[in-house]
């Protein structure tokens, strides 16, 4: 699904990903661990291609779609959220299903018509993750996507991640500080 | 009514401001310099028994709105332009720069020379309010959340999506904040500009004849009519506007 070559970047002159190899497996969830600054988020945003590697290679097939729940929700405050996760489907038949389905996934079926600063910082982190779910990507990346929720949500939210990403055949790399997280979720476990 | 109490405050407002022009009249002494606002309503009520005021009315708010028009529609192109090519927008800023600092009077005289007095009052209303516009959209654009582009980038948003999901809400703020501005801007210098180049039949060239002549209470007439169109304009907007944002997401960035 994804192969990263020799991958290294830096922000001017601090180096904070250097000479990184890995390669993950179709349908195979890797957790990303490591310490502040350690070049996590980065590391996602190379792979989504919003930076660009000052040196290596991020190998990744021509049509991959990728969910990808951000640190911040990142969601448009002028939109509700149910019009947040319609905004990135394509106007396809199912799209009502979808929504409904997402939200339902991460418990917000109740705040489908509330925009984001009606909600809770916990709500919004579930609803950025109900719009990676809604888009169906085959490849999901997930920047910290339980920082804001307490325990027993994350451990639920940890089932739900895992059955929704087998149940669309996606590969997935989550970013978290959380041993429990990363061991509930993943299959594997990278430090960086 | 709470609309009630609102409108019965402008009142009480309108006529304390009022009662302060009467009083000042009365004290002048001389209504060749200050006409009493009752003899500028009578003769007001008089100009609105004529065909001609509402011909005179209608150029100058034809001028005016194709003006704002014509500016609203060029910076907003001009906006588009140079938020995607860099190269334009710095070629652009020094003449915006000047066409904004420079006064509206040396402009209208050389419009005068170049155009011919008939289409001075558009040309210097699209002249003061297109850099007003373009600035703010220019901002607009500028201040568009790049985190929110970048959400827009992953998910893979076809243009005109993203344009409806994230552009047009981001600028709105912007793009009413520059219309707001036009529409005073436009009367003033719309004005101004008629009463130096008097084209026939123009509102600023009855204020003009009213100078030329002393007829002080035809000034104020006219002003009135002036202040009472760019209302009108501005409640219209204001209540289109209203209308629009009921469609259009509600929340600003």
């Amino acid at each position: 699904m994804l192969e990263i070559q020799d991958l290294s970047f830096s922000y001017g002159k601090k180096k904070v990903l250097d000479h990184l190899s890995l390669t993950l497996q179709s349908g195979e969830i890797l957790a990303v661990m490591g310490a502040s600054g350690c070049g996590k988020s980065t590391l996602l945003n190379l792979i989504a291609g919003l930076r660009k590697p000052t040196a290596g290679r991020i190998l990744l097939p021509k049509e991959v779609r990728i969910s990808y729940a951000f640190q911040e929700p990142r969601l448009f405050p002028w939109l509700t959220v149910s019009e947040n996760l319609r905004a990135v489907l394509t106007d396809r038949e199912d799209a009502d299903h979808r929504i409904a389905h997402a939200l339902a996934a991460v418990s917000l079926s109740d705040a489908a018509e509330l925009y984001p600063d009606e909600l809770s910082g916990g709500m919004n982190s579930r609803a950025s993750l109900a719009r990676a779910i809604a888009y169906g990507g085959n490849l999901f990346l997930l920047d910290e996507p339980f920082a804001a929720l307490n325990e027993e949500l994350r451990a639920e939210l940890c089932q739900v991640l895992r059955r929704e990403i087998h149940a669309a055949n996606a590969s997935a790399i989550i970013v978290t500080h959380q041993l429990s997280d990363a061991e509930a979720l993943a299959d594997r476990i990278l430090k960086l | 009514m709470k609309i009630l109490r609102r409108i019965l405050r402008i009142l009480l407002i309108a006529a304390f401001w009022i009662g302060v022009w009467a009083f000042a009249s009365w004290r002048v002494g001389k209504p060749l310099l200050l006409p009493s606002p009752a003899a500028v309503a009578a003769r007001l009520w008089e100009l609105m028994q004529t065909a001609e005021f509402y011909r005179t009315a209608l150029n100058s708010l034809w001028n005016i709105v194709t003006g704002i028009l014509i500016a609203v529609l060029g910076g907003s192109l001009l906006a588009v332009l140079t938020s995607r090519i860099k190269l334009l927008r710095e070629v652009l800023l020094p003449i915006m720069t000047v066409i904004k600092t420079t006064p509206v009077a040396s402009f209208i005289i050389l419009a005068l020379i170049w155009i011919g007095a008939a289409r001075v009052p558009t040309f210097i209303t699209v002249l003061i309010v297109l850099p007003v516009v373009w600035t703010n959209l220019d901002e607009g654009f500028a201040r568009i959340d790049p985190l929110l582009s970048e959400v827009a980038r992953v998910y893979q948003m076809p243009f005109f999506k993203r344009l409806r999901i994230l552009i047009l809400p981001s600028l709105k703020p912007y793009f009413l904040a520059a219309c707001r501005t036009s529409l005073g801007l436009a009367w003033k210098a719309g004005i101004a500009a008629e009463i130096i180049a008097m084209p026939r039949a123009h509102i600023g060239t009855m204020i003009g004849e009213g100078k030329l002549y002393l007829m002080t209470e035809d000034m104020f007439a006219w002003t009135l009519t002036v202040i009472l169109l760019s209302l009108v304009i501005e409640f219209s907007f204001a209540a289109i506007w209203k209308r629009l944002d009921r469609k259009t997401p509600r929340k600003e960035a």
